[in-house]
């Protein structure tokens, strides 16, 4: 197993590499320095002195390849040097907004995966009785009205007119959970019906195999077989789901932060790619690679402990 | 005798044609189809300014600001802060929605059936390069990606559609590459290939028309994906500039709901989802009808 950990860690280094790549790409010469550096500076500075001193600093009369290994070095050492729009370091930003970050991201995302998995499971128990009708509709519907309206709905409603759960707002410490509420109900709220559509369709996929029709057969009960053969057996697919739904923590992240003024790592990511703050987007890209990377770990672990079959490949 | 076996030989039907049969006996399915095409017909009636809509739907009125709902006739669904009719504006608004997820679908297509391909028949390096490029774009969420683009290319409607292209078609190319890994085995490829198929031939004719499905069905589920990012791409700013879309009506309504102003979210989020609910079942109805399991069944039991 710690081989096994070892050598996925190594396969970070092609992916870092493509990654910085990729934004290598994107700013530095599809953006190109010119309209870079003019995008960065404040309308007032926007001097020939002040663009030739920033370029220096920031290693743009280098040649393109010198820029990449650069970006590289900062990304593997996490060195990112100075926020320009708010004159900190970079790693004090990063330090300051990821806890809070993952406060919001962890608890939603396990709440929805625990609560559609049950819902799902309900359905597909009960399949096509009221129960599992009345899922699938709020599905459909969950699924084809925006996110960012049921959020403003939800904000405008439970908070604002009914006065259940603060408006918006943050503090330190545990305080902060009377802020979190609301959030973490939206983010399974917004997220609960694609997720049970997911699984549904898999538990119901499992249910037609023949190892059902054999416990059947040896006159295993409804509940047992479906909580001890069919729950287990989804797990694989029910895992890949979850390790794909990853990205999609940044953009729950990314908006309930906004709304909600959390000051997490959506919300700063938003600021530097508006503000072309390049130091702290890329401070938060590998953030959120590293994460990716680690989660994906964590489900290939699971994947070893639910499939015996994996450990003996 | 030979009349009978006539008649059937003109009779026999074709995989596509059976599959058409069974889509058109769905009733909820023809619906849906029923509703997506009213939309696209609104999209031609919002692009080529037919009654007045782009007109009504940009002409400023400030003397008629926040009319509500139902109230007068000229302005069935209200208007907005600049007294813009709201109606006109969705209208037009479900052009922007509705080309960029074609848009997007289009440019994504190619690219995946030309990644996957490639690395599915071909194997080797070439799988090894493609492989390594979907596991990078993988490893960035997709939304970072498209809002770098837009914020440093500017946000033009081919430029969010190509984003899009860019981040979506990495789910579809690990179909096809499955796909095409397995069908390389097949006594059908290796007989087009003792044959001397080309192996353009044999990706383009032989192994690809089997993944139509496939692909109708991710073009279908990549709009769905495509219409609900706009609007979060709006809420940051970032979608097609100047025009009304469905995205920049609800990130602008958000402000006026604590005015009791709703108009601009109700029109546009009723619009989104009724198209959006449509496309969802014809989507199901679709892969159920196209998915060769099924070929003898005439109405599938579960989901």
């Amino acid at each position: 197993m710690f081989q096994y950990i070892i050598r996925r860690l190594l396969h970070l280094v092609p992916i870092i590499l493509g990654v910085a790549l990729v934004f290598f790409l994107i700013f530095n010469v599809i953006g190109g320095q010119e309209k870079y550096l003019y995008n960065m500076l404040p309308q007032k500075s926007r001097t020939a002195e002040q663009i030739d001193y920033y370029r220096h600093k920031y290693g743009l009369d280098h040649p393109l390849i010198i820029q990449y290994l650069d970006m590289v070095k900062q990304m593997v050492t996490f060195d990112f040097g100075k926020s320009e729009t708010r004159k900190l370091p970079v790693s004090l930003l990063i330090k300051r907004h990821v806890p809070v970050s993952a406060v919001l991201t962890v608890p939603a995302f396990t709440f929805e995966i625990i609560i559609s998995l049950i819902l799902a499971s309900v359905a597909a128990y009960w399949r096509g009785g009221w129960l599992d009708r009345i899922l699938t509709i709020l599905s459909v519907i969950g699924m084809s009205i925006s996110m960012l309206v049921l959020i403003m709905l939800g904000q405008q409603f439970l908070a604002y007119r009914f006065g259940w759960f603060p408006i918006s707002g943050w503090t330190r410490g545990i305080g902060a959970v009377k802020y979190l509420v609301l959030p973490w109900i939206l983010w399974v709220i917004v997220t609960v019906g694609y997720d049970v559509r997911f699984f549904r369709t898999t538990l119901l996929e499992e249910s037609h195999r023949d190892y059902v029709r054999t416990a059947r057969a040896k006159g295993v009960g409804d509940k047992d077989i479906m909580i001890k053969h069919i729950l287990r057996n989804a797990m694989i697919p029910v895992l890949t789901y979850v390790v794909m739904q990853i990205p999609f923590l940044l953009t729950g992240s990314l908006l309930l932060e906004r709304f909600f003024s959390i000051p997490g790592i959506g919300d700063l990511m938003v600021n530097a790619i508006a503000s072309y703050d390049l130091p702290v987007l890329k401070a938060t890209i590998m953030v959120y690679i590293l994460f990716f990377v680690f989660f994906t770990l964590i489900t290939d672990i699971l994947y070893a402990l639910v499939d015996p079959r994996v450990r003996l490949s | 005798m030979s009349k009978l076996s006539k008649s059937e030989i003109l009779t026999g039907k074709s995989p596509m044609q059976l599959s058409m049969i069974r889509l058109k006996r769905n009733p909820q399915a023809m619906a849906a189809f029923a509703i997506i095409i009213i939309f696209i017909l609104l999209s031609v009636i919002g692009n080529f300014n037919i009654l007045g809509l782009q007109d009504a739907a940009n002409k400023f009125d400030l003397d008629n600001r926040y009319v509500k709902p139902f109230k007068t006739i000229q302005h069935p669904l209200g208007t907005d802060n600049f007294g813009r009719d709201v109606l006109a504006r969705v209208v037009v608004g479900t052009k922007v929605s509705l080309f960029l997820g074609a848009v997007a679908g289009l440019f994504m297509i190619p690219i995946a059936i030309l990644m996957g391909s490639l690395s599915g028949y071909y194997g080797r390096l070439a799988d090894d390069i493609i492989m390594y490029v979907m596991s990078v774009i993988v490893a960035i969420p997709g939304l970072l990606i498209i809002m770098s683009l837009v914020q440093v290319l500017g946000r033009t409607f081919f430029i969010i559609a190509l984003a899009f292209a860019i981040t979506g078609w990495v789910g579809l190319a690990r179909v096809i590459r499955g796909s095409f890994m397995q069908a390389r085995e097949y006594e059908y490829v290796l007989a087009a290939k003792c044959l001397g198929a080309s192996d353009a031939r044999i990706i383009f004719k032989h192994i690809l028309p089997n993944l139509t499905h496939f692909i109708i069905v991710r073009f279908i589920l990549n709009y769905v994906g495509v219409i609900k990012s706009e609007v979060l791409l709006a809420f940051l700013g970032l979608s097609v500039i100047g025009v009304p879309t469905w995205g920049n009506m609800i990130d602008e309504s958000k402000l006026e709901l604590t005015a009791g102003n709703w108009q601009n979210m109700i029109a546009a989020t009723l619009f989104m989802f009724l198209f959006l609910v449509s496309l969802n079942l014809f989507g199901d109805a679709l892969r159920d009808a196209l998915d060769p399991k099924l070929k003898n069944a005439t109405y599938k039991v579960d989901d």
